[in-house]
């Protein structure tokens, strides 16, 4: 593998730049159709309750309204008709039934009924006249309350009562590795539901033609995975569904399920016309998927040595209203960055009277992590050892086996430790009283899935690259450059397009930190595909039979031609060079990342200010080192407001209390300080550019370092996320 | 539906005349009649700050204040910031310093920012921040934000004596 | 002969072991192997929200996936991300 690059590792101005300073750039909500009208919903005030009737005869008849939907217009389908986009199956009703309830709501916010008319306000209005009667049934809020004998039941087919599915692993033997530990700490922590709080709301428009086809513009991080979910909700062929994704204004795993999507299908079907659906900022909070408030127990022993004997944790996630709390990948992440031969971990999928959850980048890392960080923290303290050396002692790498199974391939968790251990930071004094600096570090996966590109030679020498990968941070620019990198081309020279679902290959979703990776695989093979076939052209031209191709020239027999000049003469050789590849591959290479944060804490008030964090991740390969620390400082800021402020307050009956930015208390500019970042590149031998995903892993330390930090500047191990004022002065 | 009232008013140094109802907030006359929609809506009740513009010689959330209250106004919008196609200082430092990923919530800040730069040319890191303070952003974690801004300051009006 | 892990909740199904050392070129066939071993096994190693990684890696060909004689298999929790 090569590691000097002509392209790859600069900084170029992305492609979609001037659109979006100038406000050009069309977002979902920014779409305007002829003949277009406007949606609105209905929710329930009720976190659990049974529909009696519903009756929209009001709605109906006030002027402007042109439909009103429910449950009762999805097409007829088998109760127990399971549905799977390739992330594992789901029963149709319970996709169908957290887009329009059926039978019953199961959380205040929970859609019943949606109207379209002339404008949002009359849509609104009419909305406000449809009319419910529930039965409001007793409501549970948070897991351990959902697994205790009596709580009320959600759903009558789970196999133990509100618990949907049991995750555990077992490696070695626990009993005798705690018996030789000296030192076993065991903390048990609560964290509260957050959600990931993309500034732009959910959007969708659809119209539903008279020739049956299905056109649906909407903000999402896969057009393909909605237009495969909206298909099966409807009831209908993919064929039959076209996706365009608009550019989209952040997702961080909050859009990957369709929510407005079927329901604007349904009314366009009725009125024949495009109808557009833009959610409240009070609905995104109540009608999509926060993440998992949870109860973690990390139970941990190391030997005198500073070698970890045994680990044990409990892990209960909040699903939501339907099962898919992301428990799984919680239980596979918690002690994935260290080598422990006895290992025990229970986690519970448990469903609850809130919305239904959703991924948050990293799904359920950052939970974990919190526990078995601070615990490390504890110890670490408890042995004299500093933190990172107790870390170091235990670290993962190629060939560790996670608790789980698999054994790692090349890892770069020794580098992260490493490059933690020597940062100015972590080698600079505290600046004052009450503060405290604390470190933790976490992993995450990365994922493959299918992605496929087109790339098409320009005779100017440019080339157009057509790819399905919705652009959240930059990705269209540090795909380009993977192009421009094999066809000894300058990013600039890359025209890249993100196309609807007709016009591209399958690509799975902009998640799961898979995009440079696995949709950088497509173009980097259509881009070695073109070079095949521009060797052959300028074979043919010279009369050879072997042409060379490097550094953006071809040679052969003492001629050459650069990459322009050959395109130019492309018509003449046999006409236009066009190839498509689709990838779904192996060889993804895990990340870890690692955080080092100092606070002050105000004793009076319990306020606390970050004054100093360092963001520290394996990238593998910076394709664009601006977007890899965008990456880096995004996640390490929404794991800051996730520690220390953000929940969901929610009182006795399941309302959300704090559902506005007001009050959901996000960081702003003031407070945050610079974000530093040190990427690693521990290369990934599964790409040819040694690419690992970045987006994920940096929100997994967070909530851990934060809490060490907050206990070296307080003395106080606090057990509830968020660590707010109130919670840092024990009221 | 009540009757809709004509506005008079200046966005982006041109006059534009527009009809709406007393309810419809300026952010969605702008967005909706008269088809500027580079101005976002991010929460509808001033928190965000995706949908602020330059209202006469202050900076607004535009989801806070009626369409009818343009009338006889000056409006800035992000749409107005370049000069024909020179991209404003802050538009390119925007760019250079890598400041948005998703963008959403650029336009918003390019108007608050601009504002900032007229009123304090040597904006401090701390004065920089309080100032764009109801500016939410959460893809960036404003690192990049904050050091294109005053990039952009520098740019603009040379570097601070 | 290819290694095959269980899961540790599938293990109540064989009696406790943790895994089986059996022969086949494919995923698919070194689970018919365990099937004729453990009858009704296969329904729980097979599931949609289980990803199969062989020898490390989690592979998108499912069953179809060939093994090598040393080759390990475990079945994993699927993962996509956020």
């Amino acid at each position: 593998m090569s590691t000097t690059y002509n392209v790859i590792g600069t900084r170029p101005i992305r492609h979609d730049g001037a659109d979006k300073v100038t406000g050009r750039a069309l977002y979902g909500a920014d779409l305007q159709l002829a003949r277009m009208i406007h949606g609105a919903i209905l929710r329930s005030p009720h976190a659990h309750a049974r529909i009696l009737r519903i009756d929209t005869s009001k709605a109906e008849a006030l002027p402007g309204v042109f439909a009103v939907v429910t449950a009762a217009d999805f097409p007829p389908a088998p109760a127990d008709k399971i549905v799977d986009f390739g992330e594992g199956d789901t029963l149709l009703s319970s996709l169908r039934g957290n887009i329009l309830a059926s039978g019953k709501v199961l959380y205040s916010g929970h859609a019943v009924a949606a109207v379209a008319a002339v404008n949002a306000h009359v849509a609104a209005e009419a909305a406000a006249l449809i009319e419910v009667d529930y039965e409001p049934l007793p409501c549970v809020l948070t897991a351990p309350e959902a697994m205790a004998p009596g709580a009320p039941i959600l759903h009558d087919d789970l196999p133990n009562g509100n618990v949907a599915e049991l995750i555990r692993y077992e490696m070695g033997d626990l009993a005798a590795g705690f018996a030789e530990a000296t030192v076993i700490v065991e903390r048990e922590l609560d964290t509260a539901t957050v959600h990931q709080g993309y500034i732009e709301p959910q959007n969708a428009t659809a119209f539903w033609s008279s020739d049956g086809r299905i056109h649906i513009w909407c903000s999402t991080q896969g057009s393909f995975v909605a237009r495969d979910a909206s298909a099966a909700v409807l009831d209908v062929p993919v064929s039959q569904v076209k996706v365009t994704p608009m550019e989209i204004g952040g997702g961080f795993g909050g859009k990957i399920n369709v929510y407005l999507e079927p329901v604007a299908a349904l009314l366009s079907k009725k009125v024949g016309r495009p109808v557009k659906l833009v959610m409240s900022r009070r609905d995104v909070f109540t009608g999509t998927g926060p993440t998992p408030g949870s109860r973690v127990r990390v139970k941990i022993g190391v030997n005198d040595a500073g070698k970890i004997t045994a680990a044990q944790a409990w892990l209960a996630y909040e699903a939501g209203a339907y099962p898919g709390a992301m428990v799984g990948p919680g239980a596979m992440t918690v002690f994935a960055c260290y080598e422990i031969e006895n290992v025990l971990i229970e986690g519970f999928d448990v469903v609850v009277n809130k919305p239904s959850t959703s991924a948050y980048r990293a799904p359920g890392a950052p939970n974990s992590a919190l526990a078995t960080e601070t615990v490390l923290d504890e110890i670490a303290e408890k042995l004299g050892l500093d933190p990172l050396d107790l870390r170091l002692r235990n670290a993962a790498k190629e060939g560790t086996r996670r608790a789980d199974g698999p054994r790692y391939k090349r890892i770069g968790c020794i580098e992260v430790l490493e490059a933690m251990k020597a940062s100015p930071h972590y080698n600079a004094p505290l600046p004052g009283p009450n503060c405290g600096r604390g470190v933790a570090i976490g992993f995450w996966f990365n994922a493959g899935l299918p992605s496929s590109a087109t790339l098409s030679v320009n005779a100017d020498g440019t080339v157009n690259l057509i790819e399905g990968s919705t652009d959240i941070g930059g990705s269209r620019t540090s795909l380009s450059m993977q192009a421009a990198e094999v066809l000894g081309l300058r990013a600039e020279d890359i025209h890249p397009t993100i196309v609807d679902t007709d016009s591209v290959g399958y690509t799975g979703v902009t998640g799961g930190s898979r995009t440079t990776f696995s949709t950088g695989l497509a173009v980097h093979d259509a881009a070695q595909m073109v070079v095949e076939q521009m060797k052959a052209r300028a074979a043919r031209l010279w009369a050879v039979d072997e042409v060379a191709f490097s550094n953006g020239t071809f040679s052969g027999n003492g001629q050459s031609l650069t990459f322009a000049e050959l395109a130019a003469q492309l018509g003449a050789t046999g006409g236009p060079v066009s190839c498509s590849a689709t990838v779904n591959p192996k060889g993804v290479g895990g990340s870890i990342a690692g955080l080092i944060i100092d606070v002050q804490v105000d004793p009076e008030t319990g306020k606390t200010d970050v004054l100093r964090a360092t963001s520290v991740q394996d990238a593998g390969k910076a394709i664009h080192p601006a977007y890899v620390e965008g990456q880096m400082q995004g996640g390490t800021a929404q794991g800051i407001g996730w520690a220390l402020n953000e929940e969901y307050f929610m009182d006795a009956a399941g309302d959300m209390r704090n559902g506005s930015y007001l009050d959901y208390r996000m960081p702003t500019a003031l407070d945050l300080p610079m974000i530093e970042t040190i990427i690693v590149e521990v290369p990934n031998p599964g790409h040819p550019f040694g690419v690992r995903g970045v987006g994920e892993a940096n929100i997994v330390p967070p909530l851990a370092a934060v809490a060490n930090a907050l206990y070296r500047a307080t003395g106080k191990r606090l057990n509830r996320v968020p660590m707010n004022p109130a919670t840092i002065l024990g009221l | 539906m009540s009757a809709k009232v004509q506005v008079q008013t200046t966005i982006n140094n041109e006059p534009v005349q527009f009809l709406c109802e007393p309810r419809q907030s300026l952010l969605e006359c702008l967005r909706d009649i008269v088809g500027l929609t580079g101005t976002k809506e991010g929460c509808g009740d001033g928190n965000c700050g995706s949908c602020t513009v330059k209202l006469g010689d202050r900076i607004v959330t535009s989801c806070l204040v009626l369409g009818v209250e343009a009338a006889g106004e000056s409006i800035t919008t992000v749409e107005g910031l370049a000069h024909g196609s020179t991209l404003h200082p802050l538009q390119k430092a925007f760019l250079d310093h890598a400041a948005l990923q998703c963008g959403i919530c650029t336009p918003g800040f390019l108007i608050a920012a601009d504002a900032l730069l007229q009123k304090h040319p040597h904006p401090t890191e701390e004065q920089t921040r309080f100032w764009l303070s109801n500016n939410l952003c959460r893809c960036t974690g404003y690192d990049k934000i904050i050091r294109a801004v005053q990039a952009a300051a520098i740019e603009i009006n040379g570097a601070a004596q | 002969m290819a290694t095959v892990f269980f899961p540790t909740l599938v293990r109540q199904q064989t009696g406790g072991l943790a895994q089986i050392e059996v022969s086949g070129a494919t995923v698919g066939e070194l689970i018919i192997g365990i099937e004729a071993r453990f009858p009704g096994i296969s329904k729980h190693l097979l599931r949609p929200n289980l990803a199969i990684s062989v020898d490390d890696e989690v592979t998108p060909l499912g069953v179809l996936e060939p093994v090598r004689p040393d080759s390990e298999v475990h079945f994993i929790a699927a993962i996509s991300g956020g």
